[in-house]
């Protein structure tokens, strides 16, 4: 029985195995994979003691904020008879897929505290239910006005206000006394703060004008909507079209920088380099100490007709919700009214220097003064003042796919100078086309197969034809007598078989599947081959551009490893060289850091002003991301530092196996340094490079970290590659993700490279036998 | 004796040069002058002075470690020389890099080029200094019918035997038609049986070419058989350089002596009273120039009894036999005739004599004084 054949056969006993084990462990029958909150739910319950009923609050807050919300369950539970809270803090990254992915199966908190702005989701997929009785016209008139509209959708209450938070302009003190009233205004105030001179620049505003969230004052105090009244899309709206020339027109005066992220704008305002910034309550621990600053309502903006209107930024209300599966309704709302009292209102304002929901709290602050600082005291009024010219963003569905398009658009006019109508119109129409393709993912099921099925099924047909293979070398009965004569054998790899067929089979049949369905809000629906259709036959062809862009990512990538590699490789085996050990080991550390961090590195360097990379060229103010060549060329060379390493060490251990004598040889028949390489090293390098290099060029097609962390595939989506592409689909497009579409293009993705390495196999065993 | 046959191989050497001249191909003399290899602080070659004339066949002979491949290494450029001069054709070739020396080596491991066919193997130098095809393939196909490859010049290096790939090797080196051969232990990864074969096939290589051939081995029986004349290397110095039977015959010291001959010459302290060479010294014998005797019988003249031995040991090698014992402490062998091995058993006595021309006498320092 060869090798090959008890590898498949142990594989297919794995997956069987593994599918015995499986339905025990979902109750509901999904795929347990899915199910990422059932640890934390299992380690609640086992953690309580006393018998009073529980009501689970989560939150994502951090520092004084999560702080204060403990104080306030501790008090709680301290008194409360008849129930406790159990409150646990989750990580912001993690927390609404966690709420979207626990709820919907029966699990998760009873309440939680998120922005308002996924309620159309949440409520069409009944991840949260309405809380109607809770809000009388009483309860209503208590919140700061504009606050309540932000939690309706569909003429419903669903949540409990409990603060806001909006941008606003933060101005030091130092280099701007006084808050401007207008826009103009502020650009004046702004040019004298300017001064450009290398590392020392400073700049009189600086905002990520890149970003539609940071635009939007601009944008609504211009007249401008993302939605028209119908609730259709209206990105191309003129009066946006003329926000973002406006934005661009401040740019052209270079009072703004380039390319802004919220680590810069912070950094360089506390470096007293940023006399404005536009930013939230969330940066106030950051900024240091040593920095005077103030903040206040953003100033009005007049519009090319001569009107004159306030900068109105987006408004997000922290809210808190009622699980749509609570079995404890009437004590969670309960606690929900505790939470959003006047006096737990006043603490969290007080604790935390929350911009609070309810309009008592405000007036005390303003009364007694709560105890808080003068200064504290200041900043807060400033963002009260924002509120009412604040714009409640919008909590349907579609604002969720609003966000790409419209920043795609805006980075590629501030990036590349393309007129707005352009882009905005481009905007628009991609924005529809999601919104179409999302909007089918939102059609009942009308029949086909159960997705369960599909499941099992796919899995059963590896496991036949893994057993299939068996059959060529004697059939399952030979295997079972296989089995019966090494069982100690097939026992110490069980192991290794189960966690192989849960943690590879099972999920590579979840994904295959779930190319056959579109799936939203927790429902499948079959579709048969609809999702390649739509990708293969898409009107702009983005899958064969983006296509190319992956094999141009992938040849080029794997050409600089392999040279840059072999080149250091052959460089270090020279016996001559001192100092190996250490260079080898300095040139492994690429290879040692996270790839994520070198990625993150790599983006800084590339900053247009404050990038080593142009600080190096003498090229500072040139932007990388603006043009495709220059933004590939980033991702190209980030992952080359990536990945040389790899292949350096794959040729170091190639190099030591071709024996000494030969070079000789071929040095007393006359061959010089070159003819030796070309005619000894690489010809006796192929069979060992030539599995790394088929590794690498899957790694390479299959790069995540590098094209979403440094590119982010700007320019407007050119430099994405098919799995950033299909990352984009699933998470960041509509409502629930297009995860059909997604795993359609994951399916394709491992097709083609199947294809690939099936080829480049056969060559490689050709060369093997050759040699 | 010795001359005759040193006459017989410098009789075939002169012809062959001849006729190479004729054929308007080149033979080069080398010479060592005072080379010197260190690494470090460690010589490992000594201030070696050698001259090898034109189609000269010197072996290098000597334990592991005592320089000889080094030294060849050195004359192939595999090596740097770290004082003295290497002249190639009276021309100093220190500093030139091997490709533009046009020697041939044969390795130890042969170094052949794994993923080339053997046609290629053969080829590689003539394709590197670029000569036309239509000349690599006559040389190719010469080269190969030489030394029997015609049917394996297809074959990839792996497919062949142990001999068969020896073959190769001298093949590559051959169809250079190199100034000079240069040969590392080039049988010691071979059978007996085999390797006897292939130095028959080098002994006829060098009778056809009269190329000047540098041999290195610590194999004494190549040496003698091969060379036209033998440097014997210990510690990185050369301790005698002449014709196998000089070596063997006239050992410049106790080392040599040893080294050479199987099985090995007996030393034993002795006295000579007269002169010279007088007083205490080693007197060494071969074993094939002791005949042991079971009866005894007056000694002719020109030869010396040494006593008599119990014997301990007797090795019947079929063409000859060979009994060793202890004489005193002192560790004997010697050749006895086919009649008295037969008779002879473990612990019987018999008595031993040699030719008194046959003896050497080594000094203290182990230089050889007389006989």
């Amino acid at each position: 029985m060869s090798r090959a054949l008890l590898a498949r056969a142990l594989l297919a006993l794995g997956v069987l195995a593994s599918f015995l084990a499986g339905p025990a462990s979902a109750e509901d029958g999904a795929p347990a994979a899915v199910d990422a909150a059932a640890p934390i739910d299992a380690g609640l319950a086992a953690a309580a003691e006393d018998t009073r009923p529980e009501v689970v609050l989560w939150h994502a807050y951090r520092a004084d904020e999560a702080a204060v919300i403990d104080e306030i369950v501790a008090d709680v539970n301290a008194r409360a008879r008849d129930l406790r809270i159990k409150v646990l803090a989750v990580p912001y990254d993690a927390y609404l897929d966690k709420i979207t992915a626990a709820i919907p199966r029966g699990r998760g908190p009873d309440l939680f505290i998120a922005a308002h702005d996924r309620i159309g989701d949440w409520a069409e997929a009944s991840t949260i239910q309405s809380v109607d009785d809770l809000v009388d016209p009483q309860t209503a008139s208590s919140f700061v006005p504009g606050l309540l509209p932000a939690v309706l959708y569909k003429g419903h209450v669903y949540g409990l206000p409990l603060a806001f938070k909006s941008v606003a302009l933060w101005r030091n003190t130092r280099l701007a006394p006084e808050a401007p009233a207008t826009l103009d205004a502020l650009v004046e105030q702004a040019k004298l703060q300017t001064k450009k001179d290398g590392d020392t620049s400073s700049y009189g505003l600086v905002y990520e004008n890149r970003d539609l969230y940071y635009h939007a004052p601009l944008l609504f105090g211009l007249g401008g909507r993302l939605f028209a009244d119908d609730g259709r899309p209206a990105l191309d709206d003129p009066a946006n079209v003329a926000s973002i020339d406006r934005a661009l027109a401040i740019v052209g005066l270079g009072v703004v920088p380039q390319e802004v992220s919220g680590t810069l704008t912070i950094s360089l305002f506390n470096d007293d380099k940023a006399a404005f910034i536009i930013t939230g309550p969330w940066s106030r621990g950051e900024i240091a100490t040593t920095v005077p600053f103030a903040v206040s309502a953003l100033p009005d903006v007049v519009d090319g007709a001569g009107v004159r209107r306030p900068m109105r930024p987006l408004l997000t209300v922290e809210a808190l919700f009622l699980s749509g599966r609570t079995e404890t309704r009437e004590l969670a709302l309960r606690v929900a009214r505790l939470l959003s009292d006047d006096e737990r209102s006043a603490q969290r304002m007080k604790r935390a220097l929350q911009p609070v929901a309810r309009a008592a709290t405000w007036a005390r602050l303003d009364g007694d003064g709560l105890g808080i600082a003068p200064a504290d005291a200041a900043i807060l009024r400033g963002f009260r003042a924002q509120l009412d010219n604040a714009v409640s963003t919008p909590n349907t569905p579609a604002m969720k796919a609003l966000w790409g398009p419209f920043n795609l658009a805006l980075g590629e006019t501030m990036g590349q100078g393309t007129p707005a109508a352009t882009t905005l119109k481009a905007a628009q129409e991609k924005l529809q086309g999601v919104l179409a393709e999302v909007d089918k993912s939102g059609q009942p099921a009308q029949g086909g197969a159960d997705f369960a099925v599909v499941v099992v099924g796919l899995c059963v047909a590896l496991i036949a034809w893994m057993v299939g293979a068996t059959r060529k070398a004697g059939g399952a009965r030979a295997l079972v007598r296989d089995a019966r004569d090494n069982a100690v054998a097939y026992a110490y790899v069980t192991p290794a078989l189960l966690g192989t067929g849960v943690l590879v089979l099972l999920p590579f049949a979840v994904g295959v599947g779930m190319g056959f369905y579109r799936h939203a809000w927790g429902r499948y629906t079959f579709v048969g081959l609809d999702n390649f259709v739509a990708i293969l036959t898409g009107a702009d062809a983005s899958f064969f551009r983006t296509l190319g862009v992956t094999v141009l990512w992938t040849a080029s990538n794997v050409f600089l490893h392999v040279t840059i590699g072999v080149f250091l490789a052959l460089v270090l085996s020279q016996a001559r060289l001192r100092f190996r050990a250490v260079y080898r080991v300095l040139f492994i550390v690429p290879w040692a850091v996270p790839s994520y961090i070198t990625a993150l590195i790599w983006k800084g360097m590339f900053h247009p002003e404050f990038g080593a990379m142009n600080a190096l060229l003498g090229t500072l103010g040139f932007s990388w991301m603006n043009n495709f060549w220059s933004a590939f060329a980033a991702n190209l060379i980030t992952n080359t530092w990536l990945g040389f390493p790899f292949m350096m060490v794959t040729a170091l251990g190639g190099l030591t196996a071709i024996p000494k004598d030969l070079y000789e040889a071929a040095a007393l028949d006359g061959a010089g340094p070159w003819k030796r390489f070309t005619s000894i090293t690489l010809p006796l390098l192929r069979p060992t490079l030539a599995p790394a290099i088929i590794l690498g060029t899957v790694w390479t097609f299959n790069v995540f970290n590098v094209i979403y962390l440094v590119s982010g595939g700007a320019p407007g989506g050119q430099t994405d590659i098919l799995v950033t592409e299909a990352f984009r689909w699933a998470f960041e497009r509509g409502q629930g993700g297009a995860f059909g579409l997604a795993a359609a293009y994951s399916t394709l993705i491992f097709l083609m490279l199947l294809a690939y390495n099936t080829a480049a196999s056969r060559v490689t065993k050709a060369m093997r036998a050759d040699a | 004796m010795e001359d005759a046959l040193d006459g017989v191989n410098g009789l075939t050497r002169r012809g062959e040069d001849e006729k190479r001249r004729r054929r308007g191909e080149h033979v080069a003399s080398i010479s060592l002058r005072g080379i010197e290899k260190r690494y470090g602080g460690v010589s490992v070659v000594k201030r070696l002075d050698l001259e090898i004339a034109d189609g000269e066949f010197v072996v290098l002979v000597g334990p592991s470690g005592c320089g000889k491949s080094t030294t060849l290494r050195m004359i192939a450029g595999l090596e740097t020389i770290s004082a003295g001069d290497l002249l190639i054709d009276g021309k100093r070739e220190n500093e030139v890099v091997p490709g533009d020396r046009d020697l041939a080596m044969v390795f130890q491991s042969y170094a052949l080029y794994p993923h080339m066919s053997v046609r290629e193997n053969i080829a590689f130098g003539l394709v590197v200094r670029r000569l036309d095809a239509a000349t690599i393939a006559t040389r190719v196909d010469d080269a190969a019918a030489m030394l029997g490859l015609q049917d394996l010049l297809d074959r990839k290096p792996k497919q062949l035997s142990g001999g068969q790939r020896q073959r190769v090797a001298m093949a590559r080196a051959v169809v250079r038609r190199p100034r000079a051969f240069l040969f590392d232990e080039p049988l010691s990864n071979l059978d007996a049986k085999l390797r006897m074969e292939v130095r028959s096939e080098i002994a006829s290589l060098r009778r056809r070419f009269g190329t000047t051939t540098v041999y290195v081995t610590h194999d004494q029986v190549e040496a003698m058989t091969l060379a036209d004349r033998v440097v014997v290397l210990q510690g990185g110095v050369a301790q005698q350089v002449g014709s196998p039977l000089q070596v063997y015959r006239q050992p410049a010291n106790r080392f040599v002596a040893t080294f050479l001959g199987t099985p090995t010459m007996n030393v034993v302290p002795a006295t000579v009273l007269g002169a010279p060479p007088a007083g205490a010294v080693d007197l060494g014998v071969r074993p094939h120039d002791v005949r042991a005797a079971d009866t005894s019988s007056p000694s002719p003249d020109g030869v010396v009894s040494l006593g008599a031995m119990t014997v301990e040991h007797l090795e019947r090698l079929g063409q000859e036999s060979f009994v060793f014992g202890h004489i005193g402490d002192q560790r004997f062998g010697a050749l006895v005739d086919e009649d008295a091995a037969a008779r002879l058993a473990h612990g019987a006595t018999v008595t031993l004599s040699a030719r008194a021309d046959r003896l050497c006498f080594f000094a203290a320092g182990g230089a050889r004084v007389a006989g």
